[in-house]
Formats: C-alpha cells, structure tokens, sequence
C-alpha cells in the first residue's frame, strides 16, 4: 500500500482581548472555519508544539493548558507550560524537541490561557506551531 | 515502491495489478498495458464536496450542519461521498465508468489535509465494509476503528460507486482539501491459468490493493460479472496448482477482457 503516515502542521494564533488583564486566547488558524477556545486532541494521536511566538504591547504570562476530560462540566485544567513576555516586545521559541500533548481517550484538549499584570490589560498575541499526528 | 510500481505508488507499464477482495478470497488480476495520464498524475480536487446546510451525524449522537461548503463540522462524520466531475461519464461520481470502459481502471490514491480526518470507504455507496469478529461488530469513522487517515489506496471498480467517509473528531470546524494521485490504465486479465496461479502466490511480484470488501454487496458482484465475466480467481495453495489451472482456465473461458 502507498498511504503514507498521517501528519498535519498547522500554525494556530490567538490574542488577548486587550481590556481583561485574564482569559482565554480564542485559538484560529486557515484550517479553523472558526475560532474554538481549546483544541481537542484526537484519539490514539499526538499534539506536537515545535514553536511558539509571543508579542504584544505589555508584560503578558500566556499558559499552556490540558485536560484530560474536555467533556467534563467543568472542565479541570493544569498548567503544562508558561512563556513570559516581560514588556512590550517580542519572543520567538523554536524546539528541538517538541512539547508533546496526547490524545489518551479522544477527550484530551489543550488551551492558551493570558494573565497580566492588574490594570495593565494590553493586546498580546500568541502563534503555536502545531503537528497532529 | 515495489518493483512493479513508481515513486508515486503507482503501476509501471507492463506490470500485474491485483485487487484483492477478502470478503470471497477472490482476486482481480490485471496486467497493466499502458498508463494513460503518465506525467499528469497529480489531480487537485479541491474541498470535500460537502455542501452548505447538509446535515451530518455527529460521534456525540447528535447531528449538525455543515456550515460552509467544504467545511466538516467539529465533532462529526459524512456519510458516503462522491466526487463530482462535471462532464464525467457520471457527473456526480468522477470514478464511476460503466461495464463498456471494462478495459480502463482507475488507481487511485487520496491525500486529505486535515491528515487527522478519519477516512474509510463504502463499496458500493451505503454499505459500510468494516467488520470484527465476522459480523459482531461494524466498524469505520463512526467507531473507534476500521479506519484510515490521511491518505486511501484504491482501485476504482466500473459499474460501482464508492462512497467516501471522513470524521472530524476535533472540536473545531474545518477546511478540507483533497488531493488525489491517480492512474487511468488499459488493462487486461493475462490470458495464462500458470501466469495467474504464478502471480496469485506471489512467485511473479505484483501490486496487491486489498479491497476493502468485508461484505459481498450483490451490486458488486453483478458489476463484477458484467464488467470483467467473473468474480475474481480464488487463491489456491502453492501445492494446488493442478487444481488451480483447471480452476483459471475455465474462469478464463468467461473472462470479458
């Protein structure tokens, strides 16, 4: 047979809304007909982050969550991974290896969350480069 | 990449081409005279052919709609589709050929980006072929098994409209694409009973393509007996060859091309 292994590299964006200093990035991406506030992983399958790429306009913390149950009300969230922007500027994250995320059950998701500092709401935008596979 | 076939999967000129069909431990073998669109493999479909508004079931029960064409809904799953072509033999099936093409066949193997879809085909259209245990349970893109992703190696039989499935188990809704590597070939069944039984226990290399035929649809089976005369060459042991021969060469008497 000459199918070949499935892989799909997507880059997914999100930003803050710019007026809460806390949320959630709503994630797009050309693959999204619309944005979605977490991805769920598919079963048996891996989320594979090579790259991330933060800027914005102020000191941003965006949160890299997972779940194990996207299904669950509500939904328990932990902290996998957290990138700072200390100020307004930019940072670009390549991997060598990449952050792995696995779809356990087909419930497994992960988001993007953003905190910054009380009173000081600001647009930050974040770019995940994202292998399924 | 075998011996018989290219870089892109596909057979060379004068080569054997078999299609395997599980559900009658049958095989088709064809030998391959001339590959039509040689250079010219690549066919880019474009989105899956769903269209606005159609209602998909979804693997959470329920059902949705597709809300952009070529859009698969999160969390769902299409039933079988075709691929339309407009001025095809059959505009709504660009695969489909009737029992009159029975010297052309089409290889054909699919890439759909997202490569995660779950892929699974229908032969004939409707009939799903995924099957464990004998007929305990059906599987295919609405189970949790019995299925592809990303990329599908077929051979499109005349006179059979396939039906393909994709499922989107991922919360978001997507664009599709499809592309597909495809070779129209002049075929033909070689002739000889001992060549057959040569290739069928795989003493002269071929290309195997198992159909996915769990389930012996009788549409297939009388498009089968229309297009080519017969329903495929049973496998033998390699110690039944006399048997074999015997076997072929009546099935040869009724062979169409």
């Amino acid at each position: 047979m000459s199918e070949k292994p499935y892989s799909e590299l997507i880059t997914i964006r999100g930003e803050t809304d710019g007026t809460n200093v806390s949320g959630t990035v709503p994630l797009d991406s050309d693959l999204f007909q619309s944005t979605v506030n977490y991805f769920r992983i598919p079963k048996g399958l891996t989320a594979k982050i090579w790259f991330k790429k933060i800027a914005g306009e102020g000191e941003t913390l965006f949160t890299l969550q997972y779940t194990y149950d996207c299904t669950a009300s509500p939904i328990t969230w932990k902290d996998i991974q957290q990138e700072k922007l200390a100020s307004k500027g930019e940072i670009s994250i390549e991997k060598r290896r990449p952050e792995i995320l696995r779809g356990f059950t087909g419930k497994e998701a992960f988001r993007i969350s953003w905190t910054q500092p009380e009173n000081s709401p600001a647009k930050a935008y974040i770019e995940l480069g994202l292998e399924i596979e | 990449m075998d011996k018989v076939s290219d870089a892109l999967g596909l057979m060379l000129e004068n080569e054997n081409l078999v299609a395997f069909i599980p559900a009658t431990s049958k095989a088709l073998v064809f030998h391959v005279k001339s590959r039509v669109n040689r250079r010219y493999e690549q066919l880019n479909y474009g989105p899956l052919p769903l269209t606005s508004g159609t209602v998909l079931p979804t693997f959470d029960g329920g059902s949705v709609s597709v809300p952009a064409n070529g859009v698969i809904p999160a969390r769902a799953y299409t039933t079988g589709l075709m691929f339309p072509m407009s001025g095809a033999y059959d505009s709504s099936d660009m695969w489909y050929m009737p029992e009159d093409y029975r010297d052309r066949l089409f290889h054909v193997i699919q890439y759909v980006t997202p490569a995660f879809l779950r892929v699974d085909v229908q032969i004939p259209i409707a009939v799903t072929q995924g099957r464990f245990q004998k007929d305990k349970i059906v599987t295919g893109v609405d189970r949790d098994f019995g299925f592809a992703r990303g990329s599908y190696e077929i051979v499109h039989l005349p006179k059979v409209h396939y039906g393909y499935r994709y499922g989107n188990e991922t919360n978001a809704n997507l664009y599709t694409f499809v592309r597909f590597i495809y070779a129209e070939y002049i075929i033909e069944t070689p002739k000889n009973s001992s060549l057959i039984f040569d290739i069928l226990t795989r003493r002269i290399p071929s290309h195997w393509i198992t159909l996915p035929i769990n389930v012996m649809d009788a549409t297939v089976e009388r498009a089968l007996t229309e297009v080519y005369g017969i329903t495929g060459f049973p496998l033998y042991r390699i110690d039944e060859r006399d048997r074999a021969l015997r076997d072929y060469d009546a099935l040869l008497r009724e062979v169409k091309v």
